[in-house]
């Protein structure tokens, strides 16, 4: 029985090992396919560099349109109202400019048809900059 | 459109393992608490069976998983705390579900209590991580 149990911690090591090692070694090879194959992850510097936007323009411009779409929500300091405050924002960029596009059922309405993808482009540099 | 497609196998994947999980919990409670009672092999044997399949759809979890974050094992927020239950999870599903395929149902009493402990700690890490997944999709902030 002892050696059973033995064989059964050697196995639930090697397990837990090649689970972990496995996952660890996959992220490290994704991420360096992700630095070769730069159009997977356009971050919005890229983009705004792409788009010949000297950065204060574009959170200029940014500003305008959260006054025009969002500050009713959530401030013209962003500091939140009815919508959460939009300060230091702790998720991707992909993120805030899904929840732009689809909005959140029930809470914030979709502003895919009202706003081309550059201006959610530059409503994403406005948030980041607060 | 290709993350897209990682997007919605992440989603749809990572509910099998953490179902298992739950129902290999719930198995192996039941047979701990009936230990004689002639129903309580039938229970650890699918409380095996349902923790191995549990763990075989973790795996497709993860990778799913990595694949949609580009390879990013922490990140930050609801992510990173996703992350801060997913890898201890994953590390101990994937040791106990190789411990219990040895073992079967050569179980002593006390071993398969304590091996129901570890399940239970499996459990509640299981459910932060999944419900820190729902937070990056529902969250407002």
């Amino acid at each position: 029985m002892s050696c059973l149990f033995f064989r059964a911690f050697i196995v639930a090591f090697v397990g837990a090992v090649f689970a972990l090692g496995g996952a660890f070694g996959l992220a490290a090879r994704l991420q360096k396919r992700v630095v070769t194959v730069s159009h997977e992850q356009p971050s919005w510097t890229k983009q705004i560099a792409h788009a010949n936007f000297p950065l204060e323009i574009a959170t200029r411009k940014g500003r305008t349109l959260f006054l025009n779409s969002c500050a009713h929500c959530h401030g013209e300091d962003a500091r939140g109202d009815e919508g959460p405050d939009l300060h230091d924002l702790e998720i991707s960029d992909r993120r805030i400019v899904t929840v732009i596009k689809k909005g959140i059922k029930g809470e914030m309405p979709s502003f895919t048809k009202k706003h081309s993808d550059e201006e959610i482009l530059l409503l994403l540099v406005y948030l980041r900059s607060l | 459109m290709l993350s897209d497609f990682w997007a919605k196998l992440h989603g749809a994947s990572t509910h099998f393992p953490i179902a298992m999980v739950f129902g290999a919990c719930a198995f192996d409670l039941l047979s701990v608490v009936a230990w004689g009672k002639p129903w309580a092999r039938d229970a650890n044997v699918a409380g095996t069976y349902t923790l191995t399949l549990g763990a075989l759809g973790g795996i497709l979890a993860v990778v799913s998983g990595l694949d949609l974050t580009k390879g990013e094992m922490w990140g930050g927020g609801a992510l990173r705390w996703h992350h801060l239950f997913v890898w201890p999870a994953f590390t101990l599903m994937m040791a106990i579900a190789g411990w219990r395929l040895v073992v079967r149902d050569k179980l002593t009493r006390r071993s398969y209590v304590i091996y129901v402990t570890v399940e239970l700690v499996l459990t509640g890490l299981t459910a932060a991580a999944g419900y820190w997944g729902g937070e990056m999709l529902q969250g407002v902030s």
